[in-house]
Parts: structure tokens; sequence; C-alpha cells
């Protein structure tokens, strides 16, 4: 019996409460994912304002070798990937990676959709407000941030730097990669801590149910059938079990009907042999 | 003694009649509990096109998202999907306890769609199809759960009544 009450009664609330459990998890994840990118994304737009900020300096004093040295410095660091300054045209100027100078970028990357969607590029002059966030699955899925370095009235009028012509909108285009490895580390440690609570949660449901139904009904349920077994079999001097509520009702109403079958024939064994009636009959 | 009476074709085929009547309510019951596996079928099949990135379906034409106007945000649509899947269960726990049969899986079958139309016109990540997808199973599991244990009670029931009658007419 306790089979058929288990799968009915257990299988339910298991199925309710570690379901719930498990929705619940899964949204909640879907959150903290997106605001650990949005933190990333953050953190990515800081770092690209700082490089640009530091660059522009070095840029407007024709200063080269600082220049790469501040892109080498960037690009030592832990999570930066890489980080880049190439021309309008695509091809690398100065880079954290020496190699890669002189080489093109790759034209299709989804950081280049924001101002080459249509024939001519859109850029305008303010650089952050027109960078682009993307997630690069050719550099080994990190998070790139491309800001266009537009030509400032400081860039072509200056006496120390007539370099570019004023009718030069866009100087170069820095890119900065970060690596998601961290994040997606994070979220893999939250993904496993969420999945060991629901399967808690599942082991703890199944059994404090299994537990309370056994101690709280079959068992009593048991005791009171025994109890009744033994009364019908004409074992009237057991003691009826001891329980609360409905069980104790049952345990009574079955005393007293094993009882109430007794005083009818107490009649008839005082009729019986060596009895005083007996005699008289 | 008395005349024998002889049986009237009426009395003979009354138990005939109940056993038919018996038997026509097995039969529904057992249809009954088979409805459970078919909605799950049937959402396992929809999930399989609302999977981010296969394409089945194409998309939505422009005139008709400025139409429709902008998708409500992702969390409001998690945070509806919550209220639902916690509103869902209660009502099915409710129903159980009374005891009460009946298929209700179609109608939840229906908002688990909806729920995987929202989510793709937000175009959010394959997490929020896992959410949608474990509360329909959540909630058609145990419609199916529910519907085959009433049937499987009652059929027990109608069963043991034909046993009984297939006692009195041996007898």
């Amino acid at each position: 019996m306790f089979r058929q009450f288990a799968s009915k009664e257990i299988i339910n609330v298991a199925m309710v409460v570690t379901g719930f459990t498990i929705v619940c998890c899964i949204l909640l994840y879907t959150f903290i994912k997106s605001d650990m990118i949005e933190g990333a994304k953050a953190y990515e737009s800081t770092l690209a304002d700082t490089i640009y900020r530091s660059m522009k300096y070095s840029m407007l004093k024709s200063d080269f070798g600082s220049l790469e040295q501040i892109l080498k410095d960037i690009g030592d660091q832990d999570r930066v990937e890489y980080a880049r300054i190439f021309k309008g045209l695509g091809e690398v100027r100065f880079s954290s990676d020496e190699s890669e100078i002189g080489t093109m970028v790759a034209g299709d990357s989804p950081g280049c959709a924001k101002c080459h969607q249509g024939s001519e590029p859109s850029f305008s002059m303010g650089s952050m407000t027109h960078s682009s966030l993307y997630l690069n699955e050719r550099e080994g899925g990190t998070l790139s941030m491309v800001v266009p370095i537009p030509n400032h009235p400081d860039c072509s009028t200056g006496d120390c730097h007539r370099y570019h012509p004023p009718e030069k909108e866009l100087l170069g285009v820095l890119e900065v990669g970060v690596s998601q490895e961290h994040v997606d580390h994070c979220l893999t440690l939250l993904k496993w801590r969420m999945f060991v609570f629901c399967v808690m949660i599942l082991i703890l449901t199944l059994g404090g149910v299994t537990a309370l139904l056994w101690r709280n009904v079959m068992l009593p349920l048991t005791q009171i059938a025994d109890f009744a077994e033994d009364r019908a079999a004409g074992n009237l001097d057991r003691e009826p079990p001891r329980g609360t509520g409905d069980f104790k009702r049952l345990a009574n109403a079955i005393e007293k009907m094993g009882s109430a079958t007794r005083q009818p024939g107490q009649g008839e064994e005082n009729t019986g042999e060596g009895s005083p009636d007996s005699e008289r009959s | 003694m008395g005349e024998k009476r002889e049986a009237s074709p009426e009395s003979i085929s009354r138990p005939e009649q109940t056993r038919a009547e018996i038997e026509e309510r097995i039969r529904t019951y057992r249809l009954q509990a088979r409805k459970g596996s078919l909605g799950l079928i049937l959402f396992v099949v929809i999930s399989i096109f609302a999977i981010p990135g296969f394409r089945f379906l194409p998309d939505l034409p422009e005139k008709a998202r400025q139409i429709l106007g902008a998708p409500p945000k992702p969390e409001w649509i998690s945070l509806a999907l919550v209220v639902y899947v916690f509103s869902a269960l209660i009502l099915i726990l409710a129903r159980i306890t009374q005891g009460s049969g009946g298929y209700r899986g179609w109608s939840h079958l229906f908002y688990i769609t909806s729920f995987y139309i929202f989510f793709g016109f937000t175009e959010v990540s394959r997490d929020s199809f896992w959410a949608v997808f474990v509360s329909g199973l959540i909630i058609l599991g145990l419609e199916n759960f529910a519907v085959r244990s009433h049937s499987k009670e009652v059929i027990e029931e109608e069963l043991e009544k034909l046993k009984r009658l297939e006692k009195a007419r041996g007898s």
C-alpha cells in the first residue's frame, strides 16, 4: 500500500516542488548571465575609453613609440586578448601583437557592421557613442570593442601636427578584445551550483514527504489494521494502538465493535458448564 | 410449490446492458488516459520548432512587426512565466486533491506555446528556451500523471463491478 501512496503523493509533490525550483533557477541563471555580460561590457567600454584618451596625447605629439608601448602594456594584462589600431581601410598600424602589424582585419566581422551597413561608412565626432561591442567568435569568443578615431580640429591644425588633412574624417579605428573566459568560468560554476541545489531540493522533498507519510499515515494505519485483524480473529484483550485525531477515533470504534460483539457472547458463556443456570436446565 | 417463474427477456438483458455500460466507461477512461501522453508528445514537437536557431518557420515580416509594436522586456516575460507556472501547479494540485477527472492540458499547451512566441520575438538567449521547456514538461507531466491516476482508479472500480457482475451471473 505504501507504494501506491508513494506513487501518487510523493511523485506529485516532488514534481511540483523540484520542477518549480528548476524553472526559477533557470530564469535566475538567465538574469545573472545578462547582468554579468553587461558588467563585462561596461568594463570593456571603460577600458577602451581609457586607451583612447591615453593614446590621444601620444598621437598628437606623434610619439608612436609611446603609443606602441601603451598598446603592448594593455595587451599584456591578464584578460586583454588584443588591442590594435587599424587605418580606415583595415590595415593594422599599431598592435599589442607585433606580428599583426601590416595585416588586414576581416571586413565582415559584426564589429564592422555598425558603421559599414550602407555603401558609405557612417561615423561622427562622438567616438564612444559610435563604438560597437560584439562577441568575436573568430578570435576565441572574446568580447571586442571597436572605437572609431575621428579627426579632431587639433589633429590637423596644430603647429606640431599637420599630418592629417582636415577633409579626412576618420584617422583610424581602435579595437580592444577582452577574454570572456572568466565570465564563462563563473557562469559554469553557477550552473553546477544551481544543479546541485536542485538535486538537494529533490532529495529533501522526496525524503521529507516519504518520512512524514510513513510516520504520520502508514505506520498508524498498519497498527490499526493489525489491531482490527486481531479483533476479527477473536483476540479481544489487545490494547488499541495509541494515536491522535481520526486514527484514535478509528481505533476506539474498532475496540467498541469488539466489545459489543463480546457482550451477547458473555450471556451465553454464563449459561455454559459450571454455571448456576446450566444446572437448572 | 409455486409455479416456476420464467425469466423475462428484460431481466436477462439487464445484466448485459450493465456489462456493456461498464465496458464503455472503461474504454472512455482508457482513451482519456492516453490524452496526457498525446499532450506531452505535441509539446515536445512544438518545442523542437521553438529551439533557437532552428528556423523552421519564416521570420515575421517587417510590416507585421511594426503593427505589433515593440515586444515586452524579457524580464517581464520571465516574471509572467514564473507566475503562470506557480498558478498552474496550484490549480492542478487542487484538482488532484478534489479527485476531479478530465484532461485540461490543451489550454496549458496553448499558454506554453505563447511563451515560446513571446521569447522568440524578444530574441533572448537559449536559456529562456530551457526555462519554458522545463515549465511545460512539469505542467503537462503533472496533468498526464493526474489524468492517468484518476483514470486508473476509475477503471479499477469498474473492473471490480464487472467481476461482481460475473460472479452474480455465475451463481
